[in-house]
């Protein structure tokens, strides 16, 4: 082993940094680098920094961090890096679609009001878009309970179907299509070999955890009766599911869901989502539900639902950004769209457009009976 | 064995490979360090060329593994050949053997199917081989924390003949489309290496080494027309495999230099969806083909700047913020 001495803390030092910006760094990454050094001429400036960088990181996406801090770090002599932050606060670039400092959320704050108003005109135009038979009165608690209980059944037939699927991984049991020859042949060792009895096998069922995004702004006004029914139904069938409602801000709504009758809820919701039929910004909204819910998706069984007709107000190349980040992350991203019910309509919005690339399903739901169709159209898809 | 970074890049470009030197460190650290290497990018830019060139470098076995959602230990390890051993005891039935000897040695190795990952833990040539674990974003989390296990201690233990040690630690090349993030563990296990479209002058030698008929004015138009159709709105940028084809099906169309017809006629080469198709029609192609034709110097000065520029201005900001 080479004596590294100082080498070493420096080492460490920087993967500090590193874990510090947000680039998860291993000890046993670490070590490698420093196994890695013994191979390498580390006089070498550019060898040093590839072997650092195909040690150091996992993904492409942490790279201009890396080389940000790679070069500020390795660098002679060594700035302070205290007095560095400093003075890159004070030039730091103004437009920068990739940043959400705290100093942008508070304008964005001081704007939102504004916003909210000039969609509300504009929102007469997108509501000209929707079927007539959709109530557009916003005071959801006047149900009636043969309402609910008809909303309830057509529900849950379509959480039960989303919630789970057929794997491809196979179950070894009595049962099955297919003949699991390892099984069967061990089983049949009693008999002396001779296949008496046939284990088989069958494909696993997989549960998925539901993550729900539901849009609430003002074009959206006379669909959020169905949508807060949904919302319920869904949290009613299946286990795992959390949810969140969006206008220009994003409200996380999964504890309401769980603690509350379907009539508390609703009040509930009401007081606590402050910009119900506000503007619109699906790309921050579902920036911020990536941030929000990252942790706990796994690629493997999550199910993202969008629920938005897609009429945007913010920046259509951050929507883009954002259904490319939750497309990665997700087993399948649904889109909703309660416009696509109206004859005639099509997804030219720009806001759509990019952001139909990272979407697995697109679907209409503006009310009950759609969603008993779109039960029928997606079984046969969803089960294969 | 190698014995230097450089010796890796003369090696692959022996076998018509250009690495770069970021990928022939990772190489390079690889086979030193005994780690798998992790490689990620778009379609089509020679990730799985990698695993085949170094195989080829080494002079190692390729045994490749491709996955799939489902794929399991079966498919992946072993499996026992059933239908083999049935008959095996009838055989020995028939012969009138001894009951006590009857399938004694029907666990044997004879009856063992070898798949990808035994085979290559198993292999005992004179040079490691070269594991190819190819487009792990299709399978899915089970397969992942299997791999996890084989790849931290390459045994493999079979209930009925015991543990098999690996005699050589392979090479292991890992590939990712990116169609999903693989769990993060496993890439940690790895070196990871991602591999980016190649710039002009990298595409170029790429070019001239596949293809060595081709005239240089085409190669170099080329190259340039592929940079021109990645810097568009496309949703699948075409890689250096379409290049290639594309290439190829210029020569064979006997043409010395691109004109907007030609270029027309086989952007079926270049892209794969009809929308991309269409959407290359849309924009002016001679005017394109026009560009191409100038002094390379000329076209290519500022943009690659200009993108890392902003990109690492983004990245400071982060960096700051979190100080």
């Amino acid at each position: 082993m080479v004596n590294h001495g100082t080498l070493l803390q420096e080492i460490t030092v920087f993967c500090r940094l590193l874990k510090q910006i947000g680039v998860n760094v291993t000890t046993t990454n670490q070590i490698s680098f420093c196994r890695s050094l013994e191979w390498i001429d580390i006089t070498q400036r550019g060898d040093f920094y590839h072997a650092a960088r195909t040690n150091l990181i996992a993904s492409e996406s942490d790279r201009a961090l890396f080389d940000t801090a790679f070069n500020l770090f390795w660098k002679h002599p060594r700035p302070a890096l205290k007095t560095l932050a400093l003075e890159s606060i004070e030039d730091k670039p103004t437009s920068d679609p990739q940043s959400f400092t705290d100093d942008e959320n508070i304008f964005n704050l001081g704007e939102w009001g504004e916003v909210g108003e000039d969609e509300d005109r504009d929102s007469e135009d997108a509501i000209a878009y929707s079927p007539n038979d959709v109530l557009t009165q916003k005071d959801f608690s006047h149900y009636t309970p043969a309402d609910i209980e008809e909303a309830r059944q057509i529900i849950a037939k379509f959480a039960s179907l989303l919630a789970t699927k057929l794997s491809r991984r196979r179950k070894v049991g009595i049962k099955g299509n297919t003949i699991d020859f390892r099984c069967s042949w061990r089983k049949n060792i009693a008999y002396g070999g001779e296949p008496l009895k046939l284990i088989r096998k069958r494909r696993k069922v997989k549960k998925y955890k539901i993550l729900l995004l539901c849009d609430v702004s003002a074009s959206m006004d006379c669909y959020s009766k169905f949508l807060i029914q949904f919302i319920f139904g869904m949290q009613r069938e299946i286990k795992e599911i959390e949810a969140a409602i969006f206008s220009t801000r994003l409200t996380n709504i999964t504890g309401i869901l769980q603690r509350k009758t379907v009539e508390d809820g609703l009040r509930e919701i009401a007081q606590v989502v402050p910009d119900w039929s506000g503007g619109t910004k699906i790309g921050e909204s579902l920036i911020a539900f990536y941030r929000e819910f990252a942790p706990s998706f796994s690629a493997y069984r999550s199910v993202v639902i969008l629920i938005s007709d897609g009429w945007d107000r913010g920046d259509p190349e951050l929507l883009r950004t954002a259904m490319e980040m939750l497309h990665r992350r997700a087993y399948r991203v649904i889109w909703l769209n309660p416009l696509l019910g109206s004859e005639g309509y099509q997804p030219l919005c720009r806001g759509i457009r990019t952001a139909l690339l990272h979407v697995d399903y697109f679907l209409p739901a503006h009310n009950l009976k759609s969603l008993l169709q779109l039960t029928k159209v997606l079984t046969p898809i969803w089960s294969s | 064995m190698f014995h230097s970074i450089q010796a890796i890049q003369d090696a692959f470009a022996n076998h018509h490979y250009i690495a770069d030197r970021a990928l022939a460190t990772t190489v390079f650290l690889a086979s030193h360090l005994n780690k798998p290497i992790f490689l990620e990018g778009e379609s089509g830019v020679g990730k799985t060329e990698v695993a085949r060139v170094l195989a080829d470098a080494t002079g190692g076995k390729l045994i490749r593994l491709q996955c799939y959602e489902g794929l399991d230990a079966n498919s992946a390890l072993y499996e026992w050949n059933y239908t083999k051993q049935m008959l095996q005891l009838r055989i020995d039935e028939a012969r009138g053997i001894d009951k006590d000897r009857i399938g004694v040695d029907i666990f044997g190795e004879v009856f063992l199917l070898k798949r990808p990952l035994l085979e290559a833990i198993q292999s005992d040539g004179a040079v490691p081989p070269v594991l190819l674990i190819d487009e792990v974003d299709r399978s899915d989390s089970e397969f992942e924390a299997f791999l996890l296990e084989i790849l931290s201690d390459f045994q493999i233990t079979i209930p009925e003949i015991g543990t098999i040690e690996a005699k050589h630690i392979p090479c292991v090349v890992l590939t990712s489309n990116r169609t999903r993030e693989v769990h993060e563990a496993l890439k940690r296990r790895c070196l990871y290496q991602w591999i980016d479209y190649p710039s002009v002058e990298k595409e170029l030698s790429i070019v001239k080494t596949k293809l060595p008929h081709i005239n240089d004015a085409l190669a170099q138009q080329l190259c340039n027309m592929m940079q021109f159709f990645r810097e568009g709105d496309y949703y699948k940028k075409p890689g250096i495999a379409e290049t290639l084809d594309w290439g190829l099906a210029l020569i064979a169309l006997g043409k010395d230099g691109l004109d907007s017809n030609v270029v027309e006629e086989t952007l079926g080469c270049i892209f794969k969806f009809q929308d991309d198709i269409q959407c290359a029609r849309e924009v002016n192609i001679g005017e394109l083909v026009n560009r191409a034709k100038l002094p390379p110097d000329t076209i290519f000065e500022k943009i690659g700047d200009d993108k890392s520029a902003v990109r690492s201005q983004a990245a400071s900001l982060r960096v700051f913020n979190n100080l």
